[in-house]
């Protein structure tokens, strides 16, 4: 039977929505070649750990599908069976800073995939240059990284959605659109990143360390835990 | 001790279902029967059950990306008109007459004796017949009579022309025989590493030179006279160390082709040590042996 409902019952519901303003994404976990690659075209460390993810102003949480198999065992019925988990490529759209280093960051991210030919020497300019890949996830000189990671939070931040990815980047950079007209507007590009999977949820949360994984606990959360009752953040890994 | 190759390098844990080929050195089977009167001749996997600690190479692998079995038994159409069945058995008795003995001391005489009772045999068995039949069988030996002419005539034909009826032919399925089962698995290989590139080079390295036969055999004196026989694997599935609880079992197998697409990424590309960056790894197996439904006892899973 439906509930009758007064207005005062759903306030506190609708009245906590989220809200899509509040996010933060954040680039890490690259490989030390692929960090030198980058440091020597102007893009810094630093800027890739602190600015890019802030430049950021436009983000997709992933997105994921199931896969299915149809078995009609019963006559007149058909059953659905998922048998294996799709990921949909993330796209994030960038300002462009006036020095590109957000553009090229991308770009050269790309370049460094596909640079398994020396890239340092005049060859790379050459006509007749060929290249070759670099191994994706070579502990020194691997394209992919698994520390990327988007946080979905509210003005608050007393809950905080996180995702992490594992394998990725980028696989395709948006032509950038230039044109004349108006001083106001702002370069910007998008780029598509493809990656092996992500988990939703912390994954260094209390959730995580008792063997629940990957629910909707922050990093936060479990901060606040620890401080607030050490003993009791303790007995609770032990039970 | 034998070497281990795995791929991919980082994945296969306790839990995780992959392929493990053990490379086995070869062990014919053999042309001494058991002992006693039996006639249980040893056979391959027998044999290299006492050499299940000669392991010369194991590889680990994923499981294939097509992974199927085909268990095939011989079985084929027979048939023997009634008339043909009726003569067999008058002939049965003439044959159980007949004494092996008296066939090595006198092998004319007893073989003449042989085909008289025979033909005296084959008058009763026709005297037995009825009018109606003995008229067809007189159609259809004139059919084989014609045929002697180059008419080409199929006496069936003849007496179904002749009556509307043909010889009952007894058709049923009977048992012909064992096969041996062939397996196709096919293995893709994306390296993720430098570390992995090697691995998955050593693997593919590892298959063509045990799958190969061996050409330096025999002391130096017979070197060049012989060839030897190449290795043999057993495959198995397995769930980190332990059997796969569904999967089926192999037995010991000879690899009787390898393809290895190179350009598994659909054009030549590769990574800075020459590695390509996907390949496609078909092994082709044929057990050494059939499969028995006394097999089936010690085996888990679906079995065979």
């Amino acid at each position: 039977m439906p509930e009758v409902l007064s207005q005062s019952d759903v306030r506190l519901l609708f009245g906590r929505l989220s809200r899509p303003n509040y996010y933060q994404v954040q680039f890490g976990g690259l490989s030390s070649a692929l960090r030198n690659h980058l440091a020597a075209r102007g893009v810094a460390s630093s800027f890739i750990a602190n600015d890019m993810g802030l430049l950021a102003y436009n983000a997709s949480l992933p997105g994921s599908s199931l896969a299915t198999v149809e078995s009609s065992n019963y006559h007149g019925v058909v059953e659905n069976f998922a048998h294996t988990k799709i990921y949909t490529p993330l796209t994030l759209s960038f300002y462009t800073d006036d020095e590109y280093k957000a553009l090229k960051f991308l770009e050269h991210w790309m370049e460094y995939a596909v640079g398994g030919n020396n890239l340092n020497t005049r060859n790379y300019s050459s006509k007749f240059y060929s290249y070759r890949m670099n191994y994706p996830d070579d502990p020194v000189s691997g394209y992919k990284s698994d520390q990327v990671k988007i946080y979905k939070f509210e003005p608050n931040i007393e809950s905080v959605m996180e995702y992490s990815f594992i394998g990725l980047y980028p696989s395709a950079v948006n032509s950038v659109e230039v044109s004349y007209g108006p001083n106001d507007s702002v370069t910007r590009v998008t780029a598509s990143f493809k990656y092996d999977r992500f988990i939703a949820g912390s994954t260094y949360s209390l959730d995580f360390l008792r063997g629940n994984g990957f629910g909707i606990n922050s990093i936060l959360d479990t901060a606040e835990d620890i401080i607030s009752s050490p003993g009791q953040f303790l007995a609770s890994l032990i039970n | 001790m034998a070497n281990s190759l795995r791929y991919p390098k980082s994945i296969i844990g306790y839990d995780t279902d992959h392929t493990r080929i053990q490379v086995i050195k070869y062990t014919p089977p053999g042309i001494n029967n058991g002992t006693g009167n039996g006639f249980n001749f040893a056979t391959t996997s027998s044999r290299n059950q006492a050499n299940a600690r000669n392991i010369l190479s194991t590889i680990y692998l994923p499981i294939p990306t097509n992974l199927a079995d085909t268990n095939v038994v011989n079985w084929d159409d027979s048939s023997i008109n009634s008339l043909a069945l009726k003569a067999i058995s008058s002939l049965e008795g003439v044959i159980d007459s007949a004494k092996l003995e008296a066939l090595q001391n006198d092998f004319l005489g007893t073989a003449s004796n042989i085909a008289g009772s025979a033909s005296q045999a084959l008058q009763e068995f026709a005297s037995g017949l009825d009018d109606n039949v003995r008229e067809q069988l007189k159609t259809a030996l004139i059919g084989e009579g014609v045929n002697v002419f180059g008419a080409n005539i199929d006496p069936q034909q003849l007496i179904s022309r002749d009556t509307g009826q043909v010889l009952n032919p007894n058709l049923e399925l009977v048992f012909r025989g064992v096969k041996l089962r062939n397996f196709s698995f096919t293995f893709d290989l994306t390296p993720r590493s430098q570390d992995e590139g090697n691995s998955v080079r050593q693997i593919i390295n590892t298959f063509k030179k045990h799958m190969a036969a061996k050409s330096s055999v025999g002391s130096s004196g017979s070197s060049g006279i012989f060839i030897g026989a190449p290795d043999i694997f057993q495959v198995a599935f397995r769930r980190g160390a332990s059997p796969h609880p569904f999967l089926f079992t192999m037995k010991q197998c000879a690899l009787v082709g390898m393809d290895v697409n190179y350009n598994g990424a659909g054009n030549y590309v590769t990574y800075p040590d020459g590695t390509p960056v996907k390949m496609a790894m078909q092994l082709r197996f044929k057990e050494v042996n059939p499969i028995y439904s006394e097999d089936y006892d010690n085996v888990d899973g679906v079995g065979y």
